[in-house]
């Protein structure tokens, strides 16, 4: 009957959702009879287009309506529905699991189970008081427990002050806020703020909290009676109502597993192994996942160890995700192991004990075996190598240095010495030259252009060039010999004095000249100008023989040229 | 004629020869790891390689704190190489130190060898005069200098960086802690307060020397060492 209802129940649910994965969370694991707790329906990257209804087993009532909630993040959305259920009384509950009826056949939601402790009974007047509470009076060692701060009040009430626990015998976390509200106490409305940490003892004994708190409270003052009377601020200093007294004891010796390693809660364990067809030396991967709550910090999924047919490796933790809080959660780890021989059919099952503090027995999980078939491709040097390859926990003795370096290079690459890597002269040289011959070939580009640009200069420059080359066709044949002087000399000196060649005349070239000759040159100069004239002008030739006057003037010119260059 | 013959026997017969460098793999795989180092280590010259080998040599001697020093050079040269980086890791793992990355210049510059920088930056050089030559005769290279030169330049620049990052000297300074553990004193001298302790095969920063002590910098702190205690990794065979 209760499995048809399930189903039919189950059946309101889209059918989209049948094949994805739901799980249920409880925000808090322990609560009063006088408390709420968030129950979450959780449909990984599904949308869920309308509310089921859960079977809640006797005694757990849903508060309100339930809740749709959606968070994206990075793409991946994640939707859920948040149900608020109360107890009617104290006890354990076990909300689930779900069978889907989906296409994968045997797929649940998995069970959460819920503790619900009576909550105590408060007789009081005052306005403010403190209480803190546990699910429980006897903890184990190493068993995490919620403990419930709880301040109830009449009054406006700002910051809350708490001295510190001195941790002796146990680890207790920050206290996080988890909700404000109101509560009937002998008929009258209290505010309550709670606040939840988890405390971890650490040795047995007796543990005590007595702490007292300082609040800020806010109340009109009193001396007007007014209703619109400013309110003032105080510091009201409160200790527990009662002492909170814990007692932590051993879990029990009876019935205790040999290998149980001191893990306290409830988990699960699954795993896999693959590839499961490998030949003598590849590695097979063993994945094992532990999952549920209490010690999970601490705890460890087991692995395989060091066998005649197994070579195993250390194992790799590869994820660990906790619930906020970090009680519960998962943790999942690989190892590699290689059959060591052919014939080997199975991996050996893994087992992990630990106390379940819900049922107060201890429980051992088992997982496998895993069948595997290895073949002997192997000859027996080969396997006999692999046997003898130094492991883990069989050879202490043998060195690992060394063990599990990658081979040798196998090519020298090039080999030179250590100076050739240091850049040398050599490479300044080659890396400097183009350099140097650019700045040769742009001072060439630029003289070149300097002289285009400048016609007088070059006139100038090319002066002296021009005169050696007219002396050497001054003969004595032909016109009067000082008509063929006078085109070598005007040439001359209006191109070193930069004159004009038709305007040049004795004035403007005695002027030039004489900063820059000396006073015979410039004499000499006056002198055969004179003479160009005349004989340009007047025809007079009567100054000695031509050849005579032709070495005068290639003396005098040359002597003219060399003064001017200086 | 009878001499050309002989010549090119002598060469077919040295180019089938075992060179040092296999014969040395080859002692190693026989499990004789002094005479495979010993062959190593006569090898003249040096290479990323060679020192990688040399690191596997020493570690097989567990002679760890040399063998960190020779990984230590190779990743220098080649920092991309993994194998390197997997078996100083190995080696680091049996100190109770950990290796300080490379630089981020080095990691960038590593993709190329020193040598091939060197080229790339000549090469570089004769195209950029080049094409300043050039720009003196041809009218759309002129047109064009407004990009193309300042692009020019800041190859050059680039292919400068990757010559100086690859230089030996860029980690020349580096050396590692020899013994189980270095004492690093305030003064270069025996009886000088102590300052504090490095781990074997911890990576030091050589900053000043005086006689047979270094001044190292490594943990944020500086101190004086005693050079029997150090292996630098300049000093490290050729």
């Amino acid at each position: 009957m209760k499995a048809l209802q399930t189903f039919l129940i189950f059946l309101l649910i889209p059918v989209s959702i049948l094949n994805a994965e739901v799980h249920l969370e409880l925000s808090r694991e322990t609560i009063t009879t006088d408390d709420t707790v968030d129950l979450l329906l959780k449909f990984e990257s599904l949308h869920v287009s309308s509310i089921p209804r859960l079977p809640l087993p006797e005694g757990l009532q849903l508060v309100g309506v339930p809740r749709r909630e959606s968070i994206s993040m990075y793409g991946v959305s994640d939707n859920r529905v948040r149900y608020t259920l109360k107890a009617e009384k104290a006890g354990t509950y076990k909300i689930g699991p779900f069978d889907t009826n989906g296409k994968a056949g045997n797929e649940k939601i998995k069970a959460v189970t819920l503790k619900v402790t009576q909550a105590k009974v408060i007789e009081t007047t005052e306005n403010l008081f403190v209480t803190m509470e546990c699910s429980t009076d006897e903890i184990l060692v190493n068993e995490t427990v919620e403990i419930t701060l709880s301040f109830y009040s009449r009054v406006i009430t700002g910051k809350i002050q708490s001295e510190d626990f001195e941790e002796n015998g146990f680890e207790i976390s920050e206290f996080q806020s988890v909700q404000t509200r109101p509560k009937l106490i002998g008929g009258v409305e209290y505010n309550v703020e709670r606040y939840i940490a988890q405390l971890t003892p650490t040795r047995t004994g007796n543990i005590t909290f007595d702490p007292s708190f300082k609040i800020q409270v806010r109340e009109r003052q009193k001396s007007t009676g007014s209703y619109y009377a400013p309110y003032s601020t105080r510091i009201q200093r409160i200790k527990l109502k009662q002492p909170l007294v814990l007692t932590v004891v051993n879990p029990p010796e009876e019935g205790r597993p040999d290998d149980y390693e001191g893990h306290l809660g409830t988990f699960r364990l699954s795993a896999s192994v693959s590839p499961q067809k490998v030949n003598v030396g590849d590695p097979v991967t063993l994945r094992v996942e532990l999952t549920g709550s209490g010690s999970l910090q601490q705890a460890l999924p087991p692995g395989l160890s060091e066998s005649d047919d197994f070579k195993v490796y250390e194992p790799k933790l590869l994820t660990k995700n906790f619930r906020p809080g970090g009680r519960s959660g998962q943790k999942v780890i690989e190892q590699v192991v290689i059959p060591k021989h052919g014939g080997i059919t199975e991996i050996p099952e893994l087992t992990f004990s630990y106390y379940d503090t819900l049922s107060k027995s201890y429980k051992t999980l088992h997982s496998g075996p895993f069948p595997l078939e290895v073949k002997a491709t192997l000859n027996d040097s080969d396997a006999s190598i692999i046997s003898s390859l130094p492991s883990v926990e069989n050879s202490p003795e043998l060195t690992l240095l060394g063990e599990d370096l990658i081979y040798l290079k196998t090519r020298p690459g090039k080999i030179q010495p250590v100076s050739r890597l240091q850049p040398g002269l050599q490479f300044f040289g080659f890396s400097s030259v183009p350099f140097v011959l650019w700045a040769f070939v742009g001072l060439g580009v630029r003289t070149k252009q300097q002289k285009k640009s400048d016609p007088s200069g070059r006139r100038r420059q090319e002066a002296p060039r021009r005169l050696r080359k007219h002396l050497l066709q001054l003969d004595e044949k032909g016109l009067d010999i000082h008509m063929r002087i006078w085109p070598i000399l005007s040439e001359y000196l209006s191109a070193r004095l930069s004159l004009p060649p038709g305007e040049l005349n004795s004035k403007d070239v005695s002027s030039i000249l004489q900063e820059k000759v000396s006073p015979e040159t410039l004499e000499a100069c006056k002198d055969w100008m004179q003479k160009c004239e005349q004989a340009r002008f007047a025809g007079n030739t009567a100054y000695g023989n031509r050849r005579e006057v032709r070495e005068q003037f290639r003396t005098f010119i040359l002597q003219l040229d060399q003064e001017l260059g200086k | 004629m009878i001499r050309g013959i002989l010549l090119s026997l002598f060469v077919s017969v040295a180019a089938f020869a075992e060179s040092p460098f296999e014969e040395a793999a080859a002692l190693y795989d026989q499990g004789d790891f002094s005479g495979a180092l010993t062959t190593y280590q006569a090898i003249e010259g040096q290479s990323s390689a060679l020192d990688y080998n040399i690191g596997n040599t020493l570690m097989r001697l567990e002679q760890t704190p040399e063998a960190i020093a020779y990984y230590r050079r190779a990743l220098w040269q080649s920092p991309s190489d993994p194998d390197i980086r997997a078996n100083l890791e190995r080696a680091v793992d049996q100190t109770d130190t950990a290796m300080p990355p490379l630089p981020l210049y080095r990691k960038l510059s590593g993709f190329l060898k020193a040598e091939q920088w060197q080229l790339g930056f000549i090469i570089s050089c004769w195209i950029f005069a080049g094409l300043g030559m050039l720009r003196f005769k041809i009218e759309a290279l002129r047109n064009a200098s407004a990009w193309i030169f300042p692009l020019l330049t800041l190859i050059l620049l680039v292919l400068g960086a990757g010559v100086w990052a690859s230089m030996p000297s860029a980690y020349a300074s580096e050396a590692i802690i020899k013994p189980v553990e270095a004492i690093t004193r305030f003064e270069p001298l025996p009886d000088a307060t102590e300052h504090f302790t490095l781990p074997q095969g911890s990576v030091v920063k050589i900053t000043d020397q005086n006689r047979n002590w270094y001044k190292i910098s490594a943990l944020d702190e500086q101190g004086w060492v005693p050079a029997d205690q150090l292996i630098l990794l300049k000093e490290l065979g050729e």
